[in-house]
C-alpha cells in the first residue's frame, strides 16, 4: 500500500496506533515533514478514545431464537417403519418356528424372557431391565398376544426363533443363546413445555429412542481386540460410525467419551463398540422458556438419537426387504441410505 | 453448525446485535425484528456456516438489513424536520445519559464511519472483517474508523464530555465549579 493524499488517514491511523513497521513509521514520517498540514490531522486524534461501550441492553426475545433440538422426522418414521417390520418378523418367526417343529412354545426350559420396565420408557440402571429372565409356561400362556403390547415398543432379536409376547415385553427364545439385540421405542410428537404428567410421559416417549444393548458380557467379549473408540463429537459428525452403535443412556450426559464399552452382537464377527449416549428425562424437559434457555448447554441430543434412528429403522427396514420384496418402496430408499451401518449386521443375520 | 452451537451464538451475539441495531433505528421493536430476522437466516445457514463465522455473518446481515431501514428512516426524519418547530417533540437533552448522549454524537458523524467504528470499538472486528462486513476496502476502513473517532472525540467535548481511562465523564462547568 503507497502512501498518498488519499490514503494518508489511514497509515495515520495505523502510525498512531503503533501498528507500522520501521520502514514504513519512516515513510510516514518523511510525508509529515513535507507536509505539515497532516500533523494537525494527527495532533487531533488521540490513540487512547475508543468509543465508550455502553451495556449491551439485553436482547429481549432472546429466548424465542433458541431452537429445541427435534427428532428429525426420518427418525420417527425409522422409528415407525421398525415397529412394523418387526412386527411382521416376529410374526414370520413365530409362523416358521411352528410350521417347522411345531414346538416352539412347548415349556422348554431354554424360553427366556426380556422384561420391560411398565411403562417407563427410561432404562434405569439396577432395574433389570434388559436382562433375561426363565419364563415358566404359565406366564407365556397368559400373556396378551403380541399386536396388543408392540404398537410402541418392539423387541428385536438377531436369532430369535420363537416369540410370544408378554405383558410389557417380548418373550424371546434363542437357539444357542439369550440374546436381545436391541429395543426400540417408537418417537412420538414432541412437547415443548412441560405443562402436566400427560407432558411428561409424552416428552419421554418422545424424546427416548433407546437402543437396549442386552447382550451378555462374556469373556470372549472382553478378550477380542476393541475396536477404536469415537467421541460423541465425531459420532456426530460422521454417523452412522461403522461398528458402532449409540446406547440410551439413563443418566445426565455422556460423561466420559472415552467410557466406552464393547459387546458380542450376534451376527457380527467383532464385538460391537457402544456408547452411553444421553436420553431426556422428564425433569430434563424445559418447563419454561428460561429454563430451555439454559438447555443449550446440553450435549446434542438429536445427532446421538439420530444415529440410533439410522441404525435400527434402517437394519430392519433392510432386512424386511430383503426378504419381503413386495415391501414399501419406501423402504427401499431407506434401505440403501442405510447401507454403511446396516449392511454388515443385515447381511450376517440373513445367512443366518 | 449444529444446534448446541446455533444456541451459543444466540447466547453470544445477540445483545450485541440488538445493540448495534438500535444505533441505527430508533424504533426498539424494529431493531428487535431486525435480529431476530438476522439469526432466522443463521439458522438456514446453520449448514455452510461454522460456529467462528457466524459473528461476522450476522453483522453482515444485520447491517444490511439497518441500511434498508435507515433508508426509509432517512425520508421520515426529513419529513419530520420540515414541520413547524412546535409540531417536534422536546427532545431533553439535558436529561440523557450517557447512551443517549452517545446516540446523539453519533449521529452527527457520516453513517458509514458510525459503522466502521461500532464494529470495531464495540464489536472487536478486525479491519479485514469490518471490510467484509461493509463491503469496503481494508484501506477505506481505516480511514473512516480515523476520521470517526477524531470527530467522535471532538463531538463529546464539545458536549461537555472527556475521555479518560477508558471511560468518558463529564466536565464540570464553571458554574457548577463555583457553587
Amino acid at each position: 500500500m503507497k502512501l498518498t493524499t488519499e490514503n494518508v488517514e489511514a497509515f495515520l491511523l495505523l502510525y498512531a496506533e503503533n501498528e507500522l513497521d520501521a520502514a514504513t513509521r519512516a515513510e510516514v514520517e518523511a510525508f509529515l515533514a513535507e507536509n505539515p498540514s497532516y500533523k494537525e490531522l494527527l495532533a487531533d486524534y488521540d490513540p487512547a478514545f475508543r468509543l465508550p461501550e455502553p451495556p449491551a441492553p439485553a436482547y429481549p426475545r432472546k429466548s424465542a431464537l433458541l431452537r429445541t433440538a427435534v427428532i428429525p422426522m426420518w427418525v420417527r418414521w425409522a422409528g415407525s417403519a421398525a415397529a412394523v417390520l418387526l412386527l411382521l418378523a416376529g410374526t414370520f418367526a413365530v409362523w416358521h418356528q411352528v410350521g417347522r417343529h411345531g414346538d416352539a412354545l412347548d415349556g422348554n426350559s431354554s424360553l427366556v424372557a426380556v422384561v420391560s420396565e411398565p411403562k417407563d420408557t427410561i432404562q434405569r440402571s439396577g432395574t433389570g431391565v434388559g436382562q433375561e429372565y426363565p419364563v415358566s409356561q404359565e406366564q407365556i400362556q397368559t400373556a396378551p398376544m403380541a399386536s396388543e403390547t408392540m404398537r410402541n415398543r418392539q423387541n428385536l432379536s438377531a436369532r430369535n426363533v420363537g416369540t410370544k409376547q408378554k405383558k410389557g415385553g417380548v418373550i424371546i427364545k434363542n437357539e444357542s443363546s439369550e440374546t436381545l439385540l436391541a429395543e426400540a421405542v417408537q418417537p412420538m410428537e414432541p412437547v415443548r413445555y412441560v405443562q402436566s404428567k400427560k407432558d411428561v410421559e409424552t416428552v419421554e416417549k418422545a424424546n427416548t429412542v433407546r437402543l437396549m444393548e442386552s447382550v451378555r458380557q462374556s469373556d470372549a467379549a472382553q478378550s477380542v481386540e476393541r475396536l477404536e473408540m469415537p467421541s460423541a463429537e465425531q459420532m456426530v459428525a460422521a454417523e452412522p460410525v461403522k461398528n458402532t452403535m449409540a446406547v440410551e443412556h439413563s443418566g445426565n450426559s455422556v460423561k466420559d467419551p472415552s467410557e466406552n464399552h464393547s459387546a458380542n452382537i450376534q451376527g457380527m464377527k467383532q464385538p460391537v463398540q457402544y456408547v452411553m449416549v444421553y436420553s431426556f428425562e422428564a425433569d430434563s424437559v424445559p418447563a419454561t422458556p428460561e429454563e430451555e434457555a439454559s438447555f443449550g448447554e446440553r450435549l446434542p441430543v438429536p445427532e446421538n438419537v439420530r444415529t440410533f434412528g439410522k441404525f435400527a429403522g434402517k437394519l430392519f427396514a433392510r432386512t424386511m426387504v430383503e426378504r419381503y420384496p413386495q415391501a414399501n418402496e419406501k423402504l427401499v430408499n431407506v434401505y440403501e441410505k442405510a447401507e454403511m451401518f446396516a449392511k454388515p449386521l443385515a447381511s450376517n443375520f440373513l445367512k443366518k | 453448525m449444529n444446534t448446541k452451537e446455533y444456541n451459543n451464538c444466540v447466547k453470544q451475539h445477540s445483545d450485541a446485535l440488538y445493540r448495534f441495531a438500535i444505533q441505527y433505528i430508533s424504533d426498539t421493536a424494529a431493531a428487535e425484528d431486525v435480529v431476530q430476522d438476522s439469526f432466522v437466516q443463521l439458522w438456514q445457514q446453520c449448514d455452510r456456516l461454522t460456529q467462528e463465522e457466524a459473528k461476522a455473518y450476522l453483522f453482515t446481515v444485520t447491517r444490511n438489513q439497518l441500511v434498508s431501514i435507515y433508508r426509509h428512516e432517512e425520508v421520515r426524519r426529513r419529513y419530520a424536520e420540515s414541520l413547524p418547530e412546535n409540531d417536534r417533540h422536546e427532545s431533553g437533552y439535558r436529561q440523557m445519559e450517557m447512551q443517549d448522549v452517545l446516540r446523539k454524537t453519533l449521529s452527527r458523524i457520516p453513517e458509514v464511519q458510525k459503522e466502521v467504528l461500532l464494529l470495531r470499538d464495540w464489536e472487536g472486528f478486525a479491519y479485514k472483517e469490518i471490510a467484509e462486513i461493509t463491503q469496503l476496502s481494508e484501506q477505506q476502513v481505516m480511514v473512516y474508523l480515523f476520521r470517526a473517532r477524531t470527530a467522535m472525540r471532538k463531538h463529546l467535548e464539545a458536549e461537555g464530555y472527556h475521555f479518560k481511562a477508558s471511560s468518558l465523564t463529564k466536565k464540570q462547568s464553571k458554574d457548577e465549579i463555583d457553587n
